[in-house]
Formats: structure tokens, C-alpha cells, sequence
């Protein structure tokens, strides 16, 4: 190593996590300023009142709201804070982030998410594009997902499969109910093939982690025994050991300082004993999740900067992206099952992990192709009070309470269980889908929150419902009862991405093909806000791989 | 409220039967026991924890089936949210102000306060009271509380003995929250580099 570089990074979660470990590896000094607090996993609990009741693991909305726009009848945008009401686009404000609460369905995208308007061409109204590297620049990475953070699978080779540097997952698979077995011979029956779904979590022990220990408790919940590839497990842990990190947790970001230059200088900083403090630093990386990566930026405009860091070509907080698509799901009623069956059925804790990636390209009648997506199917989250929540109404929407409400409940606990899908198709990016500064409201610092327009492709909608089709037709085969599905418009707050996208074309983007902000020297960006479009899966993989590619970037450049 | 009144509530504080059980500081009337002084956001609201056990047991009756809201310890459960800072003010307002709303309903229309209606006429009021759409959403607030406290650890202060996991046959999760990370304690957690 020619010099030791200082690198203060912004968020600890799944796009800082691997820029952490590497860099600290190879001897820089890396400062971490997380917002959120510091947890350990012995703080964690399956408590279903602190970890999804409350606001325990994101802000308060009093204090840090941001405002979410809707359109009027008339064609008008207005915003409305969500500590009125509304979706809550925090996730996991804690060091590690959201990734502490991930199910961990891992999933890569496809060659062909890296071109989707080449191979695919123009949609209405969207703004998709091809990114500036292919499949086979990020696979090295994908590979090293695998083995750092740890994914546990099983390839079995199909139309859809991604190509690999390695034969199979470096941990076998984890453990699956019955249903699995009723799920892969239903769709067989019907002509589709389902794959194991690789899961971020620890079949065998790796270093100080433990496998999975099937606590029924994964999502939503982080995870007892660290099986789960958190960024605080995996990776931050690990980078403390070497004594290059230090991790300031309750330490909020609210400025990048430049120099006059294009280079920061400062990352001023609100600190938990209320008083603010800078980082002086050679390298800055941000990583806060999509929508308070792109506010940062927004929020440290400048004489040089006038419209927000790494935006005098107006693209920070353009093009956010989500996982589109939708549920569905129906009833797996025990009568209709031998007592022995039934039993296994209800066993708790193992896996589904079941995806159907056959419709990954849809055929049309003029024999051109469009880009479809993925199903993965799972059981309903064992949460008993969500579930019992969702029971509390009748069929015509009156409140049902009292003895039948009971009745109901026994059954529905006890008599049967509810298999899900989950479906991910592309979140088309549009000029009705950003992050801005909110002109009026302040967080409880007296900073300007962020105001999200979340407008959908009607084209999202659409494919969506294809892919339901096959989801329910899988379940009717299996004998499922109470069959639906719900393809929405409605961004789903946990997946989000985009806002500033990596490209070629300083106009068009705000990061270059390795994440250094064009404008901007020393600047990085490495969470989901690199990613043009997202691929019809979940973004954690990607993010990882990204992050790692940067790292990696970085250490050959400093 | 008066100064001399919210004395008389304080003065009494730890006579009530109630007030053994509650996990936070609260006050008592001296002349009714079962009246529970709660503040928020200095607004003081007198919660009527016998109409809060009638309303809730019949949202959540004792049946063979099931234990009763009222042996869950939702009204317990109903305070503490009362009481909880954390949780928005706006919510407890609403929480507090609704109750007393079904005791006006049922001495406007059965010309008789809730606690003095007969057995039917209780479930008939709240029946009424359901299709209203008010009701129906001070209602729906009511059972998600009784849910919450059906299924929350017990150091939350209801489901006593775990009854109302048991009855459902759910087991919860592995591990279970303790007195020092539960919700609001588990707020206060924040460690730092080289603390020890």
C-alpha cells in the first residue's frame, strides 16, 4: 500500500459494509458515522411488539417525517408528511441498517437486467436504460457475496440461469418444510419448474457465526445467532478486528463541505450528545440508503454546488426505483391432509424457499419477448399479532370481535396455514419517481426532510398480473383454498433504489461506472442508489456486489 | 383539572387494587378506585378501567375457547399504551378521549351509562356502536390493544402466565426480550467502540 488513506463512510448497512471490511483489511483508517444506534446481537429479541409494533429500529416520524406526494384530481402534486399517515420509507437505522432485518432472499440479477432497453427496447414513459457494465463485471463480486457473506443454495441449471464462477453455493441448503416438496410437484404438474431459492443465511458455521438455528422469527427480525448476512455480522464485525475502524453510531450526516474544488473536505455530522462535529477525511462514501443518499446530497449545496452536491446536472434523486410486483397467496387447510402430513406441514422454523424464474421473459403474440420477472413463494410470517390483525374483519368489512372472532382465530392458528408469493418485476424509472428537498418541513434538527413523488408504470402493473396467473395456478394445483393476489402501484419502502445512477454521460448521471460521483473528486456512492433499474428480484445482492467492486476499486487506486 | 383535585388523585395513588399491576407511576381516585387519572400532554383524562374491562370482554369474551380480555390483562395493557411517550401523542388522545364516547352513547340512546345496562344491552349498544364509523374505529383500535396483549412477552405486563400464546398453541420466537431490552428500555441501548 502506497499511503493510509483515511475513508469516512456514511451508513453501515448493506452498501458500506463491504467498503468497511476491505478497506480496513488493507490498512486504511475507515470512520463510520451511522445514524442509528449501536445493537449487538444480544440485544436482539423475537419480540414481536418491540421489532414491528414500534418504532424501535427506525425514527421516530415526529422527528424525522418525510413527506409523500399524491396527485390530485386535477393533475397536481401535493405533499403530505407521513407522521400524518402514510408509508414510512425508514428502514433499519441501526448499525448494519436494514440488512440486520432482511429475510435474505438473495437473488442475482440477470445478464439481461444489464440491458434491458437494448435487449428489450423503450417502454412508455420510462426511463430505462442499459448500465454501464455487464453481467460479467460484477459476477467476480456476486461470487464473493457468496463466500463472505455467506449464501446457502443449491443450483440447479435452467433456461434463466445466472452463468457462474463457482459450481454451487459455498453452504448447502437450509432446511425446507413438506411444502416444498407439494410445491415442486404442483408446478410440475402444470408444466412449470421451481429452484431453490439461495438464502443470506448460514446453513454451517463460518468464523464466529453460527448457523441457523430455524427460529421461525427471520424477517423483520435480526437474527440470534448472526446465520443472517448482515452487514454488522459479516462484515463490520469482522472489520473492527483489524483496528482501523472507528464506528461513531448516533452521528447523523446533515453536510458534505467541498473545497471551492469539486473535492470534500468535511462530513459535518449531528452527534448523540447534541452537539454538531465534522470528519476530516480524504475519501467520503455514502451509503444511507437510496432516498437519504440522495437528501445528503441535496442537503450540502454550495456556492459551488447550488442545487446539491454532485447536481449541477440535475440528477441527484431522479429515477428512484423499487421492487414492483405484488403478493398473492391461499390456504393450506390440514382437513384435506392426511394428521401425519398436516404435521409436517405446520412444522415451524424451515424454509420454503421455492422461486419460479420460468417467466422471467414473457412471449408475445408477435413472438418478440418482454421482461417478465420472479415469483418466490414462502409461508406468512409467523407474527401473531399481524395475523391476528388481518382476521379482525368480516367478509363485508364490519368488525368481527366476540366469540366468532375467536372461533376464527383458533381456526386460522391451528387448522391451516397460509402459503404466500411474492412476485418482483422492474420498477420502470419515470420523471414521476424522485427524491426532493420538502420546501417546509424540517426534521428535528431543523433539517429539510425528503419529499418522494412515487409514481408507477402502468406497464409494471401489467406484467405484474401475468406473473399472478402463474403464482395462483401453482397454489390451485396444490389444492390451496382462498386463493387472491394484489399487484399494486404502491412502492414497497423496504426495496428502494436509484436516485443516482451510475452511467457514462455526466448529463444523464450522477456517478460514474465506478460509483465516484462525476462532479465530485472524492466521492462515492455505494448503496442501491448506483442501480439505473433494478432486475426483478430483491437489491441486497447486488448492493453487496457493488460495494465490493468499489472496494475493490479503491484499494487499486489509493 | 384543579389543583386540588389532581392532589386527591396523587394522595391515593397506591390504594387502588389496580395499581399493583401497573408498570408505571399513575394515580387513583379516592372516591372511585376503578377511575385512573392519566396526563397527556398536560390534558388529563380519567380512564373508567371498569368500562374499559366490559367493553373489552365483549370485543373478547371468556368462551370455552378462549380466555377473556379482561384475564389477558388488556386494560393493563390499554393503560400502559396510555401512558407510553414514545407512542404518538395524537394516538393516546384517541385512545383516551373514545372510551368515555361509549358511555355517552349509552346514556343519549339506553338513557343509562354503559356499566348499568343489562348483559344484552351492553352487546347491543356495542353492536350499534360497531357500524358507526367512529365506533367501528375506536373498536378496531380496542382489539388490536387486546391482540397486542394476548400475544406480548409477559413482562409487558399481560398475558399472565402465557394463556393467551397457550390457547393458540404459538410458541413465540427464541429468544425472548427481557426486562432490559424490551420496548421502550431496548430505545436506550446504544453501545460504543472499546466500551468495556
Amino acid at each position: 500500500m502506497k499511503t493510509k488513506k483515511i475513508i469516512c463512510v456514511i451508513g453501515s448497512g448493506a452498501g458500506a459494509g463491504p467498503i468497511i471490511y476491505e478497506l480496513s483489511k488493507a490498512g486504511h483508517k475507515v470512520i463510520v458515522l451511522e445514524k442509528g444506534p449501536w445493537l449487538r446481537t444480544e440485544d436482539y429479541s423475537k419480540d414481536e411488539i418491540a421489532m414491528t409494533r414500534r418504532d424501535v429500529v427506525t425514527p421516530k416520524l415526529n422527528n424525522e417525517p418525510q413527506v409523500i406526494e399524491f396527485q390530485k384530481l386535477n393533475g397536481d402534486w401535493e405533499g403530505k408528511p407521513n407522521n400524518e399517515g402514510g408509508q414510512n420509507f425508514w428502514n433499519g437505522s441501526v448499525v448494519g441498517g436494514s440488512s440486520n432485518f432482511m429475510s435474505g432472499y438473495f437473488h442475482r440479477m440477470k445478464p439481461n437486467d444489464f440491458k434491458l432497453l437494448s435487449t428489450y427496447g423503450p417502454i412508455n414513459k420510462s426511463n430505462v436504460v442499459d448500465w454501464p457494465i455487464n453481467y460479467e463485471d460484477l459476477e467476480p463480486y456476486y461470487d464473493k457475496v457468496e463466500k463472505e457473506i455467506g449464501v446457502s443454495g443449491k443450483i440447479i441449471k435452467h433456461r434463466f440461469q445466472e452463468p457462474r464462477s463457482s459450481n454451487d453455493f459455498p453452504y448447502p441448503p437450509l432446511a425446507e418444510n413438506y411444502v416444498s416438496e407439494l410445491l415442486d410437484k404442483s408446478a410440475n404438474n402444470i408444466g412449470f419448474e421451481l429452484m431453490p431459492i439461495p438464502r443470506a443465511i448460514l446453513s454451517k458455521a463460518k468464523d464466529k457465526r453460527n448457523a441457523c438455528y430455524y427460529s421461525n422469527f427471520c424477517g423483520s427480525y435480526a437474527c440470534n445467532s448472526n446465520a443472517k448476512g448482515s452487514s454488522r455480522a459479516a462484515l463490520i464485525n469482522k472489520a473492527l478486528e483489524t483496528g482501523n475502524v472507528e464506528l461513531l453510531s448516533l452521528s447523523k450526516v446533515f453536510h458534505l463541505e467541498t473545497n471551492g474544488k469539486g473535492k470534500i473536505v468535511k462530513a459535518h455530522y449531528h452527534s448523540a450528545d447534541g452537539i454538531d462535529r465534522f470528519i476530516v477525511a480524504d475519501i467520503f462514501v455514502v451509503a444511507a440508503q437510496a432516498i437519504e443518499t440522495s437528501r445528503l446530497l441535496l442537503l450540502s449545496k454550495n456556492k459551488e454546488f447550488p442545487n446539491g452536491l454532485a447536481n449541477n446536472n440535475s440528477q441527484v434523486g431522479k429515477n428512484l426505483i423499487f421492487s414492483a410486483g405484488g403478493v398473492g397467496g391461499g390456504i393450506i387447510d390440514y382437513n384435506e391432509f392426511s394428521e401425519q402430513d398436516a404435521k409436517k406441514l405446520n412444522m415451524s422454523g424451515v424454509f420454503v424457499n421455492r422461486s419460479l424464474h420460468q417467466f422471467y421473459e414473457i412471449e408475445k403474440d408477435n413472438n418478440s419477448k418482454i421482461k417478465g420477472g420472479i415469483i418466490d413463494f414462502l409461508f406468512e410470517h409467523a407474527n401473531p399479532i399481524g395475523k391476528s390483525i388481518r382476521n379482525k374483519w368480516n367478509n363485508d368489512d364490519t368488525i368481527l370481535y366476540g366469540e366468532e372472532y375467536q372461533k376464527k382465530l383458533l381456526h386460522y392458528f391451528t387448522k391451516q396455514r397460509k402459503l404466500k408469493f411474492e412476485i418482483f418485476i422492474d420498477w420502470q424509472p419515470n420523471d414521476n419517481c424522485f427524491v426532493s428537498l420538502d420546501p417546509k418541513i424540517k426534521d428535528k434538527w431543523g433539517d429539510s426532510v425528503a419529499r418522494l413523488r412515487l409514481a408507477a408504470n402502468t406497464h409494471d402493473l401489467e406484467i405484474g398480473e401475468i406473473l399472478a396467473k402463474k403464482g395462483k395456478a401453482i397454489l390451485k394445483e396444490l389444492g390451496c383454498k382462498d386463493i387472491y393476489s394484489n399487484i399494486s402501484s404502491y412502492p414497497p419502502p423496504n426495496l428502494q433504489a436509484g436516485g443516482c445512477r451510475f452511467g457514462t454521460n455526466p448529463k444523464t448521471s450522477v456517478l460514474d461506472i465506478n460509483c465516484k460521483a462525476h462532479d465530485v473528486e472524492n466521492l462515492y456512492i455505494t448503496d442501491g442508489s448506483f442501480m439505473p433499474t433494478g432486475g426483478s428480484v430483491t437489491y441486497t445482492w447486488t448492493i453487496y456486489a457493488n460495494s465490493f467492486r468499489v472496494a475493490e476499486y479503491l484499494i487499486n487506486t489509493l | 383539572m384543579q389543583n386540588d383535585q389532581r392532589r386527591n388523585f396523587i394522595k391515593t395513588m397506591i390504594i387502588g387494587g389496580i395499581s399493583l399491576q401497573l408498570p408505571f407511576v399513575f394515580s387513583c381516585n379516592s372516591s372511585n378506585l376503578n377511575i385512573v387519572q392519566i396526563n397527556i400532554e398536560d390534558k388529563y383524562y380519567q380512564i373508567d378501567t371498569l368500562l374499559l374491562k366490559e367493553i373489552a370482554d365483549i370485543l373478547f369474551p371468556k368462551t370455552s375457547i378462549s380466555p377473556s380480555a379482561s384475564e389477558l390483562k388488556a386494560d393493563i395493557y390499554y393503560l400502559w399504551n396510555l401512558n407510553d411517550t414514545n407512542l404518538k401523542a395524537r394516538k393516546r388522545h384517541y385512545l383516551a378521549s373514545n372510551l368515555s364516547r361509549i358511555d355517552n352513547y349509552c346514556k343519549e340512546n339506553y338513557k343509562n351509562s354503559f356499566i348499568k345496562l343489562s348483559k344484552t344491552k351492553k352487546e347491543s349498544a356495542i353492536k350499534e356502536i360497531s357500524l358507526e364509523t367512529w365506533g367501528e374505529n375506536y373498536l378496531s383500535s380496542l382489539l388490536t390493544i387486546i391482540i397486542e396483549a394476548m400475544f406480548a412477552n409477559q413482562i409487558y405486563g399481560s398475558n399472565p402466565e402465557n394463556i393467551g400464546r397457550n390457547w393458540l398453541n404459538f410458541k413465540g420466537g427464541y429468544p425472548q426480550p427481557t426486562i432490559n431490552n424490551r420496548y421502550p428500555e431496548i430505545l436506550n441501548i446504544n453501545h460504543v467502540q472499546n466500551e468495556n
